[in-house]
């Protein structure tokens, strides 16, 4: 499946990068051998005017997500990734704005859509959950008035007796116990493990075909996180929802997806399947970022091969690679510097790979040692 | 890593390195509540109950735990920035609840503390030497000169250049700040320094230089660390021993090695199996993993018996774990578990994966640019 | 809740007595003896002494300190020195054209504050934004009454809209029957709309010359609460549900910010009630704050002590209300939460 996903994102960088006219029909973006692509990014860009600065947050990100597919969007913060997730649903704020591109949602361009019409998608066809369980529920209302507001604005013929009937279900359905008691309750009298659940109910609510996790664990205990984790599992087999699961944590990618996209500086510079990422990382940055994880294994080794430097500043980008100044690989190479790499479809061992880097198909050809 | 401890071992200690620096002896800390219900009188919540343990000269002793456990309050009263409800705190041989403010402040020079979060614990308005100088200040060391002599130079250690030392704090990033912090720390040359979550608020990719900084200073210095932590990965590579906490209380506490690949304690287990690993089979360790219920009780419903009889999968239920608090017990060697069942629920193997990856070649040779690039299959020729 | 509650009646009684013992305090430390004050200068000393001693002058100063206390919440409020009239009486007759202002002043002021605090944070408006806060600066350092004059120059002198500084009513209209005082509310009982609208026109400009400090300092406050809350991730996630802009701001993000602004809000309310002396002086209003403004240059103490008295007890009234609705509508307040360290 991520091999497929992978050729599938392929044929979207295709587009990108200007194919022959005729070659192929603009909608064929959506479709493949499968059926329809539930999301299509197509060069996407997200710029916040500061006044001073203007910060590339996304640039011209594009990629493909089947339906049912997991993918991981893997960085670090200010690599862009919580402004995809926004980009996607069309709740950048300003000063920040969608500067171009176009997402397929089921087959439909909804970049550019009015408020009405994308407030109709969002919550039904497309959900959200964000990071913090502490600050994603308004504190003056209770649960259940939260989950009937998720139910109610896309199905205002329900009465209040179903709305509330629905609310309990759902908090059922997230494992939450004494459900119709727990609806009066506020916020601030869940744990965190339970605000999360309830967020992922509200997200789960109306049946959507792509499901956007913005780090939805990373503010939980470890024990917590495994038991989210493993209920959104469960939900997203259940509703048969197709997962961009946002994150820093290249473990909770492994236990949760079936592909996954690195993120650096607004762009993706490395899509792959799980697979290709955890055998043999192409991307200097992915198998840096892999390796700068603690591990007691290499204590011998010495110190930890951190990535020096940090992460760079999205008003002020380096020309050529944006990750030249840090890279192992590219650091004093002048092409790094000067030339921005073009994404290229690399094989690996195991499985093919879209790679930003002047040396992918070099670095993918060593990684089958 | 103990090898490196004992090579580094503080010059002018004359006691042996097993010789334990600081050792908690029953630490209880009890915080009141006010509650609402009750009219705004007090409710008391035990934070520490009864928690002894000792550091030994030049190791990292790790401190683990998830939040509500203790592990920040139990630091603290290391410290003494908060004062215990009960037990002792002794350190270098000498019960610190019995040192009068002067004395106190000479021991707190050897004893120092670095905070999780970058961003407050820095004054905004002082230069970062400022900020490094100032511990010197309040201890009346050395004159104007040499104090910045001293700071300029802890900072050269911390990687920050003289220049980059006359800016405030907002001027540098999340890394560097924390730098600024573990300056802070060490440049009154302490033998002890408590590491509260150093690494938590950070990048992972800049994680990795924070550890790798910490590391040189304890090699160089021949420090003691005590490093508190909810990353159970960064314990594994970090720590040479562990205390595992569960609502105040050590419930595990062994070497690295023991830890890690034996632990007993059904709480320690679940807790080393649900740490994601990034490495291939990510869903089948979680379909095999433990899974618990509930979450982490509220400290003002402590159980009576075992803290975390609840959510146990072996206890919960049971009479004895209900009733009667296990006391924490030497099992094997240095091996210590509070639990009436220990190793019920053995700790998953580590898969061949993991192995596999963690062995990986790590050494990145960069490759030339090689001409004769013949993709097998290439759709994207470069414009 | 309860002790919520208890303990927010425990402050205000506190409060209430700290401003009884200044207003007590002020009247022994004040030179002059008050008997003389109100007998005047030609009353022979028998007859000031005996009165010294019938308003309990002589006793130890606890026992005149509770004679004065429960005499006040009984409604004894003594005697006028300078024409001897009883002091409820007067302050009674001037109540209601103060209560009836402030409650204009507030809604004005919440209404404008509101409508101008949306307007510029619901969609990023840079120049309203610098116009509203613009405004509010020069409402918050400018003086009540010097506002009150530019108001009577621009509306009354020059434009001629709206009544000068008269009072509550022209001079020819008559109040109607009499039900609350309020002479809008009391128009409206009667189906006078004429005077309704005669009422209403002499409360604007002393209205918006009272509430223009206190609306600077709202609307900035609630301008900076609605950005905060609005930048919630809570406000991210009810428009990924599907609602609407407008629909999440006005149903998340208006009450959460809204919170804050209420203390404000009592507090302002408060504000108004205790009288403004100088913008009453100048419109003319019969109101509490002219009584005192007459009573200070004439040395009428006892009138004086009990508007300080009286105005506390509004202010710590008002606020108590307002913690008490904070407690209804604030879960947080209302609910207990679970303990966690």
């Amino acid at each position: 499946m991520g091999a497929l996903s992978v050729l599938e994102r392929m044929r979207g960088l295709r587009e990108d990068r200007g194919a022959p006219a005729g070659v192929r029909a603009p909608q064929a973006a959506t479709d493949d051998a499968d059926g329809p692509f539930a999301l299509s990014v197509r060069n996407l860009r997200t710029v916040y005017e500061l006044g001073h600065a203007t910060v590339q947050a996304v640039r011209e990100v594009s990629f493909d997500l089947r339906p049912t597919e997991r993918l991981g969007v893997v960085g670090e913060s200010g690599s862009g990734k919580s402004a995809l997730a926004l980009s996607i649903l069309g709740l950048i704020e300003p000063p920040g704005r969608v500067g171009g591109g176009e997402v397929l949602l089921n087959g439909r361009n909804i970049v550019g859509l009015s408020e009405r019409q994308l407030s109709s998608i969002r919550g039904r066809e497309i959900a959200l959950i964000l990071q913090d369980p502490m600050s994603a529920l308004d504190p003056v209302k209770t649960i259940g008035a939260q989950l009937h507001e998720a139910i109610a604005v896309h199905n205002p013929q329900l009465r209040r007796s179903a709305l509330r009937r629905r609310a309990a279900e759902l908090l059922r359905e997230v494992d939450i116990p004494q459900a119709e008691r727990r609806l009066d309750d506020y916020p601030h009298q869940y744990s965190g493990g339970m605000r999360q659940r309830v967020a992922i109910a509200m997200a789960i609510a109306n049946n959507p075909s792509v499901l956007i996790a913005d780090e939805p664990t990373t503010a939980l205990d470890v024990t917590t996180q495994a038991q989210v984790l493993g209920l959104l599992d469960r939900l997203v087999d259940e509703h048969r929802a197709a997962v961009i699961l946002i994150t820093h944590n290249l473990g909770i990618v492994s236990e949760f997806c079936d592909s996954v996209s690195v993120m650096y500086a607004g762009r993706l510079v490395e899509s792959s399947s799980c697979e290709h990422i955890f055998l043999g990382a192409t991307h200097p940055y992915s198998e840096a970022l892999l390796r700068c994880v603690p591990n007691p294994e290499r204590l011998a080794e010495g110190p930890l091969p951190a990535i020096p430097g940090f992460p760079p500043d999205l008003s002020a980008l380096p020309g050529g690679c944006t990750f030249a100044p840090r890279c192992s690989v590219g650091r004093e190479l002048a092409v790094c510097h000067e030339q921005t790499p073009v994404p290229e479809l690399v094989e690996g061992p195991s499985g093919s790979a879209i790679v930003e880097c002047h040396f992918a198909r070099e670095r993918a050809a060593r990684g089958s040692r | 890593m103990t090898e490196q401890h004992q090579q580094h071992a503080p010059k002018a200690a004359p006691a042996p390195a097993e010789q334990s620096i600081l050792e908690a002896q029953h630490l209880c800390k009890r915080f009141a509540v006010r509650s609402e219900r009750r009219l705004g009188r007090a409710l008391e919540v035990t934070v520490l109950d009864d928690v002894s343990l000792s550091v030994r000269r030049g190791e990292t002793f790790g401190l683990v735990g998830e939040s509500g456990c203790g592990k920040s309050t139990l630091a603290r009263c290391l410290l003494r920035l908060l004062e215990p409800s009960d037990g002792r705190v002794v350190f270098d041989g000498v019960d610190l609840a019995t040192l009068d403010r002067g004395a106190l402040r000479a021991v707190r020079r050897r004893l120092q503390f670095v905070f999780q979060d970058p961003f407050a614990s820095l004054d905004p308005r002082m230069s970062a030497r400022a900020i490094v100088e100032e511990p010197l200040l309040v201890h009346r060391l050395g004159d104007r000169e040499q104090r910045r002599q001293a700071a300029l130079g802890v900072l050269a250690e911390v990687g920050l250049t003289a220049e980059q030392a006359q800016r405030p704090p907002h001027a540098f990033s999340g890394g560097q700040r924390q730098r600024i912090g573990i300056a802070r720390a060490f440049v009154l040359r302490p033998d002890v320094a408590v590491l509260d979550e150093p690494i938590s608020a950070l990048d992972v990719s800049v994680q990795a230089q924070v550890l790798n900084l910490l590391r040189r200073l304890q090699v160089e210095h021949g420090l003691t660390y005590v490093f508190i932590t909810h990353d159970l990965a960064v314990a594994e590579y970090f720590c040479d021993r562990v205390a595992v906490l569960y609502l105040g209380e050590v419930v595990e506490l062994a070497g690295r090695e023991t830890l890690f690949r034996a632990a007993l304690h059904p709480y320690a287990v679940s807790l080393l199996s649900a740490v994601p690993v990034p490495a291939l089979g990510g869903r089948t360790r979680r379909a095999a993993r433990p899974q618990l219920v509930g979450e982490v009780a509220s400290l003002t419903e402590r159980p009576p018996g075992c803290p975390f009889e609840p959510r146990c999968p072996v206890g919960r239920g049971r009479e004895i774990c209900r009733q009667e608090r296990p006391p924490l017990r030497e099992l094997g060697s240095e091996h210590w578990v509070a639990c009436h069942f220990p190793g019920e629920v053995p700790l998953p193997a580590r898969t061949e994966t993991t192995e596999a990856f963690a062995h990986r070649p790590t050494t990145a040779v960069a490759p030339q640019p090689a001409l004769d690039t013949e993709p097998r299959r290439s759709s994207t020729q470069p414009a | 809740m309860t002790g919520v509650i208890a303990r927010r009646l425990l402050g205000s009684l506190g409060a209430i007595f700290g401003a009884s013992i200044i207003a007590f305090v002020i009247m022994r430390v004040l030179p002059g003896n008050p008997a003389r004050l109100i007998l005047g200068p030609l009353a022979p000393p028998s007859t000031v002494h005996s009165l010294y001693r019938q308003l309990g002058l002589d006793r130890p100063i606890y026992v005149q300190y509770w004679r004065y206390i429960t005499q006040f919440f009984q409604g004894q409020w003594g005697y006028s020195y300078s024409d001897g009239a009883p002091v409820r009486t007067l302050i009674g007759e001037r109540l209601p054209a103060t209560i009836e202002l402030a409650l204009f002043a507030f809604l004005i002021t919440m209404l404008a504050s509101i409508v101008l605090a949306l307007l510029v944070t619901y969609r990023r408006r840079p120049i309203a934004d610098r116009i509203v806060r613009a405004i509010a600066y020069i409402g918050f350092g400018t003086p009540p009454f010097f506002v009150s004059l530019i108001l009577l120059i621009v509306f009354f002198s020059t434009l001629k809209i709206l009544p000068g500084p008269e009072g509550r009513l022209g001079a020819q209209v008559t109040p109607p029957a009499t039900v609350t005082h309020l002479y809008t509310i009391d128009a409206l009982i009667a189906g006078e709309p004429g005077k309704f609208l005669e009422a209403v026109e002499h409360l604007v400009l002393p209205g918006v010359a009272l509430g223009m400090a206190n609306f600077a300092f709202l609307v900035r406050l609630l301008r900076a609460n609605l950005l905060e809350v609005s930048r919630e991730p809570f406000i991210t996630v009810v428009r990924g549900k599907g609602l609407r802009r407008w629909t999440a701001f006005r149903r998340h993000a208006l009450p959460n910010a809204s919170l804050p602004t209420l203390t404000a809000g009592g507090l302002v309310l408060g504000e108004f009630l205790a009288g403004s002396v100088l913008v009453e002086k100048v419109f003319n209003w019969p109101g509490v704050g002219s009584l005192v403004y007459e009573a200070i240059l004439k040395q009428d103490f006892s009138i004086v002590q009990t508007f300080i008295l009286l105005s506390a007890v509004m202010f710590v009234l008002v606020n108590l209300g307002v913690d008490l609705l904070y407690a209804v509508i604030d879960p947080r307040v209302r609910v207990r939460s679970v303990v966690t360290a």
